[in-house]
C-alpha cells in the first residue's frame, strides 16, 4: 500500500495535504484497495458552510459497499472536487491525486493530531 | 419445499425443540406496552394452522368455492378513489401466468435471470416513457408508499427544511399512510388549493410540493405551471407529481414536459384487477441523474458482455438498496412488486399508445357524459370550474347520498364512494368514476338511480 510521506492521515483512512490553513483530504490507497471499484460520490455539505473535524463529508459507494468520509479538521468547506462526479474511478487509480474536499482550518489543533506517514502504515499493518 | 401453514402438531414439536413453553415468548423482545394481550395474541400467532384432518382436492375446491361465494361481485362499478375498473386483453394473464415468471424469484444471478431482467427493463422504459421522465426504478408496492418514499428522497436532498406543501385534494388514505411512516420526522403537512402553493413557500421551509392530479376529486391540474412558480419562486424546493389513475398519463401531459422532479403513483389501472384493494403497484420515475442515485428500490441496467457485443441485462445501482446501504438507505425497499409490473409491462404493450389512447378517451367521454346528465337532475350539483378526468364530485343531501347507495346494492352495482366517511365537512359528496368498461346503458341506469333517489 502506497503511503506518502508528506502527507497525514487519519485513522478512518483520509489523508491531508497542510498548506497554512488550507486542508486538501482524500481517501488512502488503502481505502481505495478495500472499497473496490467506486461508482459514485455524493452527500457533500453545501460549499461555504462550516465543517467540524469527524463529521460525514462524502460518502463513497462502490459495486459492493457503501461508505462515509470524514473531514480531517474542522473549518470552512472551501472547495469539492467536482471531475468525481464524471470519474468516480479516479478515486481507485490515483487515490492522492484525486482530492474530495479542500477546508480552510479554524482549528489548528485538529493539524496536529493528524497521524504521520509511519504511525498510519503502522496502524493499517495491525 | 411445501407452501402450507403448520398442523398444531408441527407448532407443539418445535415448541418443546427449542424449549419455548408459550408462543408469546418468542416475541419477548417486543416492548410489552404494545403487545396485544395474551388471549388475542394466542388466536392470532395459530389462526394460520391447518386442521388435523386434511381435504382432498375436489373437497379443498368445493370449500374455496364456497368461501368465494360469499363475496358480492357487481355487475358494475362506479367508483374509483384509487382502484379503477379497467379492461384487460387475456395476454396478460396468459403471459404472466407462465412459470418462468408466476412463481420466478428475485434476478440476483444475472446469468440465469436475462428473461426477467428484461421484462424489467423494459417495464422502467415504459414508464420512463409515460411519464416523459429519465428514469424509473422497477416499481414499488403502491402509490401510497411510493409518495411516501418520494417525500423522504425530496427531503434528503432539500435539507434543514420540514414542510411538505400537497396541491390539489389528496386520497386520504394516502395521507393517512404518509402521516404514519413519516411520523418520526416531524414534518409538517399542509393541503392547499393549487392556487395557494406560492405563497406557502414565503417561510422558506418547504422542502418539497406534491401536485395530485388528476387529484382525488379527479380535478386535473395545471403542473407545468404550479411547477413554473413554485421554481421561480424558491428553485430548491422539488416538486412531486401522485398519480392515482395511470391510465390518465395516455391522454394528460406528461409530468416530464410539466417540469416536475419526481413522479409517483398507482399503476393498477395498467393490467392489474382491483382484487380486494390490493396488490397493486407503485410507480417512480425521476429526470435529474442525481436523482437517479437516490431512487429507492431495485433498478435494472442495460450493459454489454465483457468478452463480445452482447447486451445484458442487470440489478444495478444496488448500494442505494438497505441490504447494503443500511441505515442510511433511503427506504427498506430492495424489492419490486415483479408480478404485477409484469402485467403492467405486457399490458402497455398490449394496448400500445393507440389502445391506452382509446381507453383513456373512453373513460373520459363517458365520465362527462354521466357528469352532465347528472347536473341536470333537481338536487344534485356538479362542481364545473375545474376539468376533470374520469372522476368527478357532485353534492347532494346525505339523505339522498344514502339512498344512491342502497339503490346501487339493489342493483348490484357498486356506486359512488361517499366521501363523508373521510371528513364530516364533505357529507353528501359523492365521488363517481366511469371507465371505458361502463356502457353507456349502465350509466343511463345510474342517471336513473339518482333521479329517482332525487325525488324520495
Amino acid at each position: 500500500m502506497s503511503v506518502p510521506d508528506q502527507l497525514k492521515y487519519t485513522k478512518t483512512h483520509e489523508w491531508a495535504n497542510v498548506e497554512d490553513d488550507l486542508v486538501t483530504m482524500g481517501i488512502t490507497d488503502h481505502a481505495q484497495h478495500e472499497l473496490t471499484d467506486i461508482v459514485y460520490i455524493d452527500d457533500f455539505p453545501d460549499v461555504g458552510s462550516e465543517v467540524t473535524k469527524g463529521q460525514v463529508i462524502a460518502v463513497v459507494e462502490s459495486v459492493k459497499a457503501v461508505s462515509d468520509v470524514y473531514a480531517v479538521v474542522s473549518g470552512t468547506l472551501e472547495a469539492i472536487n467536482e471531475d468525481l462526479s464524471t470519474a468516480p474511478e479516479s478515486l481507485n487509480s490515483a487515490p492522492y491525486d484525486a482530492w474530495i474536499a479542500k477546508i480552510r482550518c479554524t482549528h489548528p489543533d485538529d493539524i496536529d493530531s493528524l497521524l504521520s506517514a509511519e504511525d498510519y502504515s503502522a496502524s493499517i499493518a495491525e | 419445499m411445501d407452501y402450507i401453514p403448520h398442523t398444531a402438531e408441527d407448532i407443539d414439536y418445535m415448541m418443546q425443540e427449542t424449549g419455548v413453553h408459550i408462543l408469546l415468548d418468542l416475541f419477548d423482545t417486543v416492548p410489552p406496552e404494545i403487545l396485544i394481550d395474551d388471549a388475542a395474541a394466542a388466536t392470532i400467532l395459530t389462526s394460520g394452522t391447518l386442521p388435523a384432518q386434511g381435504m382432498t382436492e375436489p373437497e379443498l375446491r368445493s370449500h374455496l368455492a364456497r368461501l368465494a361465494g360469499k363475496n358480492k361481485v357487481y355487475r358494475s362499478i362506479f367508483r374509483g378513489a384509487g382502484s379503477y375498473w379497467h379492461y384487460i386483453p387475456a395476454v396478460v394473464d396468459y403471459l404472466a401466468s407462465r412459470g418462468e415468471f408466476w412463481t420466478s424469484y428475485t434476478p440476483y444471478q444475472a446469468e440465469r435471470s436475462q428473461g426477467y431482467l428484461q421484462a424489467i427493463f423494459e417495464y422502467q422504459s415504459l414508464i420512463a416513457g409515460l411519464t416523459g421522465m429519465k428514469f424509473s426504478n422497477a416499481s414499488l408496492h403502491d402509490g401510497a408508499t411510493a409518495l411516501v418514499d418520494a417525500i423522504v428522497m425530496a427531503q434528503s436532498q432539500v435539507r434543514n427544511r420540514s414542510t411538505v406543501v400537497f396541491a390539489g385534494v389528496v386520497n386520504p388514505m394516502y395521507m393517512t399512510a404518509v402521516a404514519t411512516a413519516l411520523r418520526p420526522r416531524d414534518l409538517a403537512f399542509k393541503q392547499v388549493e393549487a392556487s395557494d402553493v406560492e405563497a406557502q413557500l414565503d417561510g422558506g421551509d418547504v422542502l418539497a410540493v406534491v401536485v395530485c392530479s388528476p387529484d382525488f376529486f379527479g380535478i386535473v391540474h395545471d403542473v407545468a405551471a404550479i411547477v413554473q412558480a413554485v421554481k421561480n419562486k424558491d428553485p430548491n424546493v422539488l416538486v412531486i407529481q401522485c398519480i392515482t389513475e395511470a391510465l390518465s398519463l395516455a391522454l394528460l401531459k406528461s409530468p416530464g414536459a410539466a417540469g416536475v422532479d419526481i413522479v409517483v403513483g398507482e399503476a393498477q389501472s395498467f393490467g392489474i384487477p382491483m382484487f380486494f384493494g390490493g396488490p397493486a403497484l407503485g410507480f417512480m420515475a425521476v429526470a435529474d441523474p442525481k436523482l437517479l442515485h437516490k431512487l429507492p428500490g431495485r433498478i435494472v441496467g442495460a450493459t454489454k458482455e465483457l468478452h463480445g457485443d452482447r447486451i445484458g441485462f442487470t440489478l444495478t445501482l444496488t448500494a442505494r438498496e438497505q441490504h447494503i446501504r443500511r441505515e442510511k438507505a433511503l427506504s427498506n425497499i430492495c424489492s419490486n412488486e415483479a408480478l404485477n409490473m409484469l402485467r403492467a409491462a405486457i399490458h402497455i404493450v398490449a394496448l400500445g399508445a393507440t389502445g391506452l389512447k382509446q381507453a383513456a378517451t373512453l373513460s373520459v367521454r363517458r365520465a362527462h357524459y354521466l357528469k352532465q346528465r347528472l347536473a341536470t337532475i333537481g338536487g344534485f350539483s356538479v362542481a364545473s370550474d375545474n376539468p376533470t378526468f374520469n372522476e368527478f364530485v357532485v353534492t347532494t343531501t346525505p339523505a339522498t347520498a344514502r339512498l344512491v347507495q342502497q339503490a346501487c346494492e339493489e342493483h348490484d352495482v357498486l356506486g359512488p364512494l361517499d366521501l363523508g366517511i373521510f371528513n364530516p365537512g364533505w357529507a353528501g359528496m359523492l365521488l363517481f368514476c366511469v371507465t371505458e368498461m361502463n356502457t353507456m346503458a349502465s350509466i343511463d341506469g345510474i342517471v336513473a338511480i339518482c333521479s329517482e333517489a332525487a325525488q324520495a
